[in-house]
Protein backbone atom coordinates (compact mmCIF):
# COMPACT_ATOMS: atom_id res chain seq x y z
CA UNK A 1 0.00 0.00 0.00
CA UNK A 2 0.97 3.62 -0.98
CA UNK A 3 1.92 5.98 1.32
CA UNK A 4 -0.72 8.49 -0.07
CA UNK A 5 -3.20 10.25 3.26
CA UNK A 6 -6.48 10.39 3.13
CA UNK A 7 -7.62 13.81 3.45
CA UNK A 8 -11.00 15.22 5.14
CA UNK A 9 -12.36 18.61 3.99
CA UNK A 10 -11.23 21.61 6.60
CA UNK A 11 -14.91 22.36 7.77
CA UNK A 12 -15.06 18.47 8.66
CA UNK A 13 -12.24 17.61 10.68
CA UNK A 14 -12.29 20.74 12.84
CA UNK A 15 -14.17 18.77 15.74
CA UNK A 16 -11.58 16.09 16.26
CA UNK A 17 -8.80 18.07 15.95
CA UNK A 18 -7.08 16.90 12.51
CA UNK A 19 -7.72 17.07 8.95
CA UNK A 20 -5.63 13.69 7.88
CA UNK A 21 -5.65 10.11 8.43
CA UNK A 22 -2.70 8.80 9.51
CA UNK A 23 0.09 6.04 7.21
CA UNK A 24 -0.70 2.67 7.41
CA UNK A 25 0.98 0.57 10.53
CA UNK A 26 3.57 -1.33 9.38
CA UNK A 27 2.76 -4.30 11.72
CA UNK A 28 0.31 -6.65 9.74
CA UNK A 29 -3.04 -6.72 10.80
CA UNK A 30 -2.01 -9.81 13.04
CA UNK A 31 0.44 -8.19 14.49
CA UNK A 32 -1.98 -5.56 16.74
CA UNK A 33 -4.39 -6.54 19.65
CA UNK A 34 -7.77 -7.63 17.87
CA UNK A 35 -10.91 -6.18 19.09
CA UNK A 36 -14.46 -6.62 18.18
CA UNK A 37 -17.17 -4.14 17.14
CA UNK A 38 -20.86 -4.79 16.36
CA UNK A 39 -23.61 -2.27 14.98
CA UNK A 40 -26.91 -2.21 16.84
CA UNK A 41 -29.83 -3.75 14.55
CA UNK A 42 -31.35 -0.16 15.12
CA UNK A 43 -28.80 1.70 13.88
CA UNK A 44 -29.70 3.20 10.56
CA UNK A 45 -28.69 1.15 7.29
CA UNK A 46 -27.15 4.11 5.91
CA UNK A 47 -24.74 4.62 8.72
CA UNK A 48 -23.67 0.80 9.44
CA UNK A 49 -22.78 0.97 5.30
CA UNK A 50 -20.55 3.68 5.82
CA UNK A 51 -19.33 2.46 8.94
CA UNK A 52 -18.66 -1.11 7.79
CA UNK A 53 -16.65 0.44 4.83
CA UNK A 54 -14.83 3.35 6.30
CA UNK A 55 -13.18 0.21 9.22
CA UNK A 56 -12.59 -1.98 5.92
CA UNK A 57 -10.58 1.25 4.42
CA UNK A 58 -9.33 2.25 7.68
CA UNK A 59 -8.33 -1.47 8.71
CA UNK A 60 -4.41 -0.69 8.27
CA UNK A 61 -4.55 3.16 9.76
CA UNK A 62 -6.09 1.26 13.56
CA UNK A 63 -4.34 1.27 16.31
CA UNK A 64 -6.26 -2.46 16.72
CA UNK A 65 -7.30 -4.96 14.59
CA UNK A 66 -10.96 -4.66 14.03
CA UNK A 67 -13.55 -7.32 13.21
CA UNK A 68 -16.76 -7.45 13.01
CA UNK A 69 -19.15 -9.81 14.88
CA UNK A 70 -22.72 -9.97 15.90
CA UNK A 71 -23.26 -7.65 18.54
CA UNK A 72 -24.13 -9.74 22.18
CA UNK A 73 -20.83 -10.94 21.82
CA UNK A 74 -18.57 -7.69 20.53
CA UNK A 75 -16.36 -6.01 22.73
CA UNK A 76 -17.33 -1.97 21.01
CA UNK A 77 -21.45 -1.44 19.84
CA UNK A 78 -22.43 1.05 17.63
CA UNK A 79 -26.18 1.92 18.62
CA UNK A 80 -28.54 5.20 18.05
CA UNK A 81 -28.04 7.17 20.86
CA UNK A 82 -31.76 6.67 22.40
CA UNK A 83 -31.16 2.67 22.39
CA UNK A 84 -29.90 0.25 25.34
CA UNK A 85 -27.95 -2.32 23.90
CA UNK A 86 -27.34 -5.21 26.85
CA UNK A 87 -23.75 -7.01 27.16
CA UNK A 88 -21.69 -4.49 25.27
CA UNK A 89 -18.42 -3.06 27.30
CA UNK A 90 -18.09 -0.10 25.45
CA UNK A 91 -20.83 1.95 22.86
CA UNK A 92 -20.21 4.45 20.69
CA UNK A 93 -23.45 6.36 19.85
CA UNK A 94 -24.43 7.06 16.99
CA UNK A 95 -26.09 10.84 17.09
CA UNK A 96 -27.55 13.75 15.60
CA UNK A 97 -26.30 16.29 13.49
CA UNK A 98 -26.10 18.53 16.75
CA UNK A 99 -24.40 15.93 18.89
CA UNK A 100 -20.64 16.29 19.61
CA UNK A 101 -18.70 14.32 17.16
CA UNK A 102 -16.31 14.07 20.40
CA UNK A 103 -19.08 12.01 22.01
CA UNK A 104 -21.02 10.16 19.18
CA UNK A 105 -20.95 9.00 15.80
CA UNK A 106 -22.11 11.61 13.63
CA UNK A 107 -23.77 11.91 10.07
CA UNK A 108 -22.19 12.88 7.58
CA UNK A 109 -19.55 10.21 9.20
CA UNK A 110 -15.95 11.24 8.23
CA UNK A 111 -12.85 8.90 8.39
CA UNK A 112 -11.10 11.01 11.50
CA UNK A 113 -14.15 10.47 13.31
CA UNK A 114 -14.48 6.40 12.94
CA UNK A 115 -10.53 6.90 13.54
CA UNK A 116 -11.03 8.71 16.65
CA UNK A 117 -13.86 6.83 18.10
CA UNK A 118 -12.59 3.36 17.90
CA UNK A 119 -8.44 4.08 18.68
CA UNK A 120 -10.15 5.50 21.69
CA UNK A 121 -12.54 2.82 22.45
CA UNK A 122 -9.31 -0.11 21.29
CA UNK A 123 -7.54 1.73 23.83
CA UNK A 124 -9.62 1.50 26.42
CA UNK A 125 -10.80 -2.47 25.82
CA UNK A 126 -7.09 -3.20 26.10
CA UNK A 127 -6.67 -1.33 29.21
CA UNK A 128 -9.41 -3.32 30.66
CA UNK A 129 -7.95 -6.26 29.40
CA UNK A 130 -4.34 -6.02 30.57
CA UNK A 131 -6.51 -5.76 34.55
CA UNK A 132 -6.49 -8.68 36.92
CA UNK A 133 -8.83 -11.19 35.49
CA UNK A 134 -11.31 -10.91 39.00
CA UNK A 135 -11.50 -6.78 38.24
CA UNK A 136 -11.96 -7.71 34.67
CA UNK A 137 -14.96 -9.41 34.81
CA UNK A 138 -16.73 -7.11 37.62
CA UNK A 139 -16.24 -4.88 34.84
CA UNK A 140 -18.37 -5.90 32.26
CA UNK A 141 -21.10 -4.49 32.37
CA UNK A 142 -20.72 -0.95 31.06
CA UNK A 143 -22.15 0.49 28.50
CA UNK A 144 -22.12 4.37 26.98
CA UNK A 145 -25.50 4.91 26.38
CA UNK A 146 -27.04 3.45 29.52
CA UNK A 147 -28.23 5.42 31.83
CA UNK A 148 -29.83 2.48 33.33
CA UNK A 149 -31.49 0.75 36.69
CA UNK A 150 -29.06 0.50 39.39
CA UNK A 151 -30.13 -3.80 38.89
CA UNK A 152 -28.38 -3.24 35.06
CA UNK A 153 -24.99 -2.49 36.73
CA UNK A 154 -23.10 -4.44 38.62
CA UNK A 155 -20.86 -2.12 40.94
CA UNK A 156 -17.08 -3.79 41.25
CA UNK A 157 -16.68 -2.13 44.35
CA UNK A 158 -19.55 -4.33 45.78
CA UNK A 159 -18.16 -7.36 44.76
CA UNK A 160 -14.44 -7.03 45.82
CA UNK A 161 -12.62 -7.14 48.88
CA UNK A 162 -10.10 -4.50 47.19
CA UNK A 163 -12.36 -2.60 44.69
CA UNK A 164 -11.08 -0.85 41.70
CA UNK A 165 -10.44 2.38 41.43
CA UNK A 166 -11.55 5.00 38.98
CA UNK A 167 -8.86 6.82 36.79
CA UNK A 168 -10.02 9.80 34.31
CA UNK A 169 -8.28 9.61 31.24
CA UNK A 170 -9.23 12.79 29.96
CA UNK A 171 -11.11 15.21 30.77
CA UNK A 172 -14.89 15.05 30.06
CA UNK A 173 -17.32 16.65 27.50
CA UNK A 174 -19.00 19.40 28.78
CA UNK A 175 -22.30 17.59 27.95
CA UNK A 176 -21.28 14.50 29.71
CA UNK A 177 -20.84 16.66 33.13
CA UNK A 178 -23.62 18.15 32.77
CA UNK A 179 -25.80 15.42 32.24
CA UNK A 180 -25.49 14.76 35.93
CA UNK A 181 -25.72 17.62 38.81
CA UNK A 182 -22.65 15.87 40.55
CA UNK A 183 -21.10 15.75 37.33
CA UNK A 184 -18.92 18.23 37.33
CA UNK A 185 -17.88 17.27 41.22
CA UNK A 186 -17.60 13.94 40.33
CA UNK A 187 -14.69 14.34 37.63
CA UNK A 188 -13.05 17.53 39.15
CA UNK A 189 -12.24 14.94 42.46
CA UNK A 190 -10.86 11.99 39.64
CA UNK A 191 -8.93 14.89 37.74
CA UNK A 192 -7.59 14.53 41.24
CA UNK A 193 -6.76 11.16 42.52
CA UNK A 194 -8.52 7.62 41.26
CA UNK A 195 -11.37 7.13 43.50
CA UNK A 196 -13.30 3.77 44.24
CA UNK A 197 -17.18 4.16 43.24
CA UNK A 198 -17.83 3.65 46.91
CA UNK A 199 -15.70 6.44 47.80
CA UNK A 200 -16.66 8.92 45.22
CA UNK A 201 -20.12 8.13 46.47
CA UNK A 202 -19.62 9.18 50.27
CA UNK A 203 -17.10 11.83 49.22
CA UNK A 204 -20.08 13.23 47.05
CA UNK A 205 -23.16 12.21 49.01
CA UNK A 206 -25.17 10.97 46.42
CA UNK A 207 -26.41 6.99 46.24
CA UNK A 208 -24.17 4.41 45.19
CA UNK A 209 -26.50 3.80 42.14
CA UNK A 210 -25.97 7.29 40.77
CA UNK A 211 -22.98 7.29 41.07
CA UNK A 212 -22.21 3.96 39.33
CA UNK A 213 -24.33 5.48 36.06
CA UNK A 214 -21.72 8.79 35.86
CA UNK A 215 -18.60 6.21 36.24
CA UNK A 216 -20.16 4.18 33.71
CA UNK A 217 -20.77 6.90 31.19
CA UNK A 218 -17.53 8.10 31.68
CA UNK A 219 -15.90 4.66 30.90
CA UNK A 220 -18.13 4.22 28.21
CA UNK A 221 -17.35 6.77 26.82
CA UNK A 222 -13.49 6.35 26.82
CA UNK A 223 -13.02 9.11 29.58
CA UNK A 224 -12.02 6.62 32.63
CA UNK A 225 -10.63 3.13 33.13
CA UNK A 226 -11.05 0.82 36.14
CA UNK A 227 -7.79 0.01 37.17
CA UNK A 228 -7.33 -2.66 39.68
CA UNK A 229 -6.28 -1.41 42.94
CA UNK A 230 -2.62 -2.46 42.83
CA UNK A 231 -2.23 -0.87 39.75
CA UNK A 232 -3.85 2.19 40.76
CA UNK A 233 -1.60 2.15 43.46
CA UNK A 234 1.44 1.48 40.88
CA UNK A 235 0.39 4.38 39.12
CA UNK A 236 -0.48 6.90 41.17
CA UNK A 237 3.37 6.75 41.64
CA UNK A 238 4.07 7.95 38.09
CA UNK A 239 0.58 9.91 36.82
CA UNK A 240 1.32 13.76 36.85
CA UNK A 241 -1.46 15.81 37.78
CA UNK A 242 -1.47 13.90 41.42
CA UNK A 243 1.86 15.17 42.34
CA UNK A 244 1.66 17.08 45.75
CA UNK A 245 0.95 20.71 45.31
CA UNK A 246 4.17 23.30 45.30
CA UNK A 247 6.05 22.59 48.06
CA UNK A 248 5.34 25.11 51.02
CA UNK A 249 6.23 25.00 54.73
CA UNK A 250 2.64 24.30 55.83
CA UNK A 251 1.54 20.60 57.02
CA UNK A 252 -1.27 18.94 55.57
CA UNK A 253 -3.45 19.89 58.45
CA UNK A 254 -2.71 23.42 58.39
CA UNK A 255 -3.28 23.46 54.38
CA UNK A 256 -7.07 21.64 55.40
CA UNK A 257 -7.54 24.83 57.88
CA UNK A 258 -6.61 27.33 55.19
CA UNK A 259 -8.82 25.54 52.49
CA UNK A 260 -11.84 25.78 55.43
CA UNK A 261 -10.75 29.40 55.87
CA UNK A 262 -11.05 30.08 52.14
CA UNK A 263 -14.53 28.63 51.62
CA UNK A 264 -16.29 29.71 54.44
CA UNK A 265 -14.71 33.27 53.44
CA UNK A 266 -16.15 33.05 50.08
CA UNK A 267 -19.36 31.39 51.01
CA UNK A 268 -17.91 27.81 49.09
CA UNK B 1 3.62 34.59 57.65
CA UNK B 2 3.28 32.34 54.54
CA UNK B 3 2.12 33.85 51.30
CA UNK B 4 -1.36 31.90 50.53
CA UNK B 5 -1.88 32.77 46.43
CA UNK B 6 -3.86 31.95 43.52
CA UNK B 7 -3.11 33.06 40.19
CA UNK B 8 -5.07 33.99 37.50
CA UNK B 9 -3.33 34.03 34.16
CA UNK B 10 -4.64 33.82 30.02
CA UNK B 11 -4.78 36.30 27.11
CA UNK B 12 -5.41 39.86 26.93
CA UNK B 13 -8.72 40.41 27.14
CA UNK B 14 -9.75 37.12 28.87
CA UNK B 15 -10.78 39.08 32.00
CA UNK B 16 -8.35 38.38 34.63
CA UNK B 17 -8.69 41.71 36.06
CA UNK B 18 -12.44 41.21 36.30
CA UNK B 19 -11.87 37.92 38.04
CA UNK B 20 -9.78 39.03 40.21
CA UNK B 21 -12.40 42.56 40.84
CA UNK B 22 -15.15 39.55 41.55
CA UNK B 23 -13.81 38.44 44.54
CA UNK B 24 -11.46 40.25 46.06
CA UNK B 25 -12.07 42.31 49.44
CA UNK B 26 -10.01 45.51 48.15
CA UNK B 27 -9.89 47.21 45.25
CA UNK B 28 -7.50 45.59 43.13
CA UNK B 29 -4.56 47.15 42.30
CA UNK B 30 -3.74 47.20 38.47
CA UNK B 31 -1.00 47.93 36.42
CA UNK B 32 -2.48 48.93 33.22
CA UNK B 33 -0.69 50.69 30.64
CA UNK B 34 -2.53 51.99 27.42
CA UNK B 35 -2.69 48.93 25.07
CA UNK B 36 -0.54 49.00 22.01
CA UNK B 37 -1.89 46.08 20.20
CA UNK B 38 -4.03 47.28 17.72
CA UNK B 39 -6.04 43.84 17.06
CA UNK B 40 -7.39 44.00 20.53
CA UNK B 41 -10.06 45.84 20.79
CA UNK B 42 -9.30 47.24 24.54
CA UNK B 43 -8.32 50.32 26.00
CA UNK B 44 -5.57 49.02 28.17
CA UNK B 45 -4.21 46.61 29.55
CA UNK B 46 -1.77 44.90 32.27
CA UNK B 47 1.94 44.89 32.05
CA UNK B 48 3.41 43.89 35.51
CA UNK B 49 0.18 42.04 37.62
CA UNK B 50 -3.22 42.48 39.24
CA UNK B 51 -3.32 41.73 42.82
CA UNK B 52 -6.29 41.52 44.98
CA UNK B 53 -6.91 39.94 48.29
CA UNK B 54 -9.41 38.25 50.57
CA UNK B 55 -8.62 38.12 54.77
CA UNK B 56 -9.17 34.83 56.17
CA UNK B 57 -10.40 34.02 59.52
CA UNK B 58 -6.93 33.32 61.10
CA UNK B 59 -5.53 36.97 60.00
CA UNK B 60 -3.75 35.40 56.74
CA UNK B 61 -4.59 37.18 53.72
CA UNK B 62 -5.79 34.82 50.29
CA UNK B 63 -3.95 37.11 47.84
CA UNK B 64 -5.02 36.92 44.05
CA UNK B 65 -2.36 37.29 41.18
CA UNK B 66 -3.41 38.41 37.50
CA UNK B 67 -0.30 38.03 35.24
CA UNK B 68 -0.06 40.00 32.25
CA UNK B 69 -1.48 38.45 28.99
CA UNK B 70 1.26 39.12 26.58
CA UNK B 71 3.42 36.53 26.39
CA UNK B 72 6.48 38.77 26.35
CA UNK B 73 6.05 39.39 29.95
CA UNK B 74 6.40 35.76 30.41
CA UNK B 75 9.32 36.10 32.98
CA UNK B 76 6.61 37.53 35.21
CA UNK B 77 4.52 34.37 35.09
CA UNK B 78 6.99 32.08 35.67
CA UNK B 79 7.75 34.47 39.85
CA UNK B 80 4.33 34.63 40.23
CA UNK B 81 3.86 30.54 39.57
CA UNK B 82 6.03 30.15 42.14
CA UNK B 83 4.68 28.71 45.12
CA UNK B 84 0.59 29.02 44.06
CA UNK B 85 -2.00 27.10 45.76
CA UNK B 86 -3.76 26.89 42.02
CA UNK B 87 -3.33 28.43 38.75
CA UNK B 88 -6.50 29.53 37.03
CA UNK B 89 -6.06 29.76 33.39
CA UNK B 90 -8.87 32.43 31.26
CA UNK B 91 -9.08 31.92 27.46
CA UNK B 92 -11.15 33.91 25.36
CA UNK B 93 -12.53 31.65 22.95
CA UNK B 94 -12.76 34.87 20.65
CA UNK B 95 -9.24 35.16 19.92
CA UNK B 96 -8.03 33.83 16.58
CA UNK B 97 -6.30 30.94 17.83
CA UNK B 98 -7.44 29.64 21.43
CA UNK B 99 -5.63 26.64 21.41
CA UNK B 100 -2.19 28.05 20.33
CA UNK B 101 -2.75 31.05 22.99
CA UNK B 102 -3.53 28.04 25.33
CA UNK B 103 -0.29 26.16 25.04
CA UNK B 104 1.84 29.94 25.17
CA UNK B 105 0.31 29.73 28.95
CA UNK B 106 0.98 25.95 29.69
CA UNK B 107 4.58 26.24 28.37
CA UNK B 108 4.61 28.96 30.35
CA UNK B 109 3.98 28.02 33.48
CA UNK B 110 5.64 24.56 32.46
CA UNK B 111 8.04 24.95 36.23
CA UNK B 112 4.85 25.45 37.90
CA UNK B 113 2.87 22.64 36.25
CA UNK B 114 5.42 20.09 36.42
CA UNK B 115 6.18 20.77 40.25
CA UNK B 116 2.46 19.88 41.03
CA UNK B 117 0.34 22.85 40.41
CA UNK B 118 -3.42 22.64 40.66
CA UNK B 119 -4.45 23.99 37.36
CA UNK B 120 -8.34 25.07 36.28
CA UNK B 121 -8.81 26.06 32.74
CA UNK B 122 -11.51 28.65 32.22
CA UNK B 123 -12.93 29.31 28.66
CA UNK B 124 -14.70 32.34 27.79
CA UNK B 125 -17.16 33.89 25.14
CA UNK B 126 -17.68 30.04 24.24
CA UNK B 127 -21.36 31.18 23.48
CA UNK B 128 -20.88 33.06 21.01
CA UNK B 129 -17.22 31.97 19.67
CA UNK B 130 -17.94 27.17 19.63
CA UNK B 131 -15.07 26.25 18.47
CA UNK B 132 -13.00 25.54 19.85
CA UNK B 133 -15.04 22.94 22.26
CA UNK B 134 -13.59 22.43 25.61
CA UNK B 135 -12.64 19.16 24.99
CA UNK B 136 -10.15 20.70 22.49
CA UNK B 137 -8.43 21.40 25.40
CA UNK B 138 -8.81 18.92 27.72
CA UNK B 139 -7.13 16.97 24.87
CA UNK B 140 -4.57 19.52 24.71
CA UNK B 141 -3.81 19.08 28.70
CA UNK B 142 -3.88 15.39 27.81
CA UNK B 143 -1.13 15.47 25.23
CA UNK B 144 0.37 17.16 27.97
CA UNK B 145 -0.19 14.39 30.64
CA UNK B 146 -2.17 16.55 32.71
CA UNK B 147 -5.90 16.30 33.71
CA UNK B 148 -7.57 19.24 34.93
CA UNK B 149 -11.03 21.09 34.35
CA UNK B 150 -11.91 22.54 31.64
CA UNK B 151 -14.80 25.13 32.28
CA UNK B 152 -17.15 27.49 30.12
CA UNK B 153 -16.70 30.71 32.19
CA UNK B 154 -18.33 34.40 32.18
CA UNK B 155 -16.22 36.03 34.40
CA UNK B 156 -18.56 39.00 34.93
CA UNK B 157 -20.38 36.26 36.75
CA UNK B 158 -19.27 36.23 40.41
CA UNK B 159 -20.64 32.55 40.42
CA UNK B 160 -18.54 31.42 37.65
CA UNK B 161 -15.50 32.79 39.23
CA UNK B 162 -16.36 31.41 42.29
CA UNK B 163 -16.96 27.72 40.38
CA UNK B 164 -13.18 28.23 39.48
CA UNK B 165 -12.30 28.70 42.80
CA UNK B 166 -14.27 26.01 44.26
CA UNK B 167 -13.05 23.45 42.11
CA UNK B 168 -9.59 24.50 42.41
CA UNK B 169 -9.92 23.77 46.33
CA UNK B 170 -11.96 20.20 45.28
CA UNK B 171 -8.42 19.34 44.00
CA UNK B 172 -6.32 20.75 46.65
CA UNK B 173 -8.25 19.04 49.22
CA UNK B 174 -7.75 15.32 47.76
CA UNK B 175 -4.29 15.80 48.59
CA UNK B 176 -3.96 17.11 51.36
Amino acid sequence: MGETMLTVPPQDASALGGDTIPAPYAESSEARERVTFGIDASAPRSAERVLLALIRLLELRLRHQWQCVATESADVVFAPAETRPSGASYVIPIGSVNDDRRTHIVAPIHPTDVLYHLNRAGDVISERRALPESTRKLDQPINATVVSPAAETVSPAVLSSQPPRMRLLSWPAYELIRSDPSGLRIATLLAAREWSADELALRVQIPRERCDQFLNLLVGRGYGAWLGQDLAQADALDRKGTAAPNATNHSNAQRKSLVAFIRRKLQI
Amino acid sequence: MSEHKIVFTGTMGAGKTTAIAAISEIAPIVTDVKNSDETLHKERTTVAFDYGEISLENGEKLRLYGTPGQARFSFMWRITGRGALGLIVLIDNSRPDPLSDFGVYLDGFAEAIDAGIHVVVGVGRTETHQSPGLDQFAEALRARGRIAPVLPVDVRKKEDVLLLIDVLLMQLEEHL
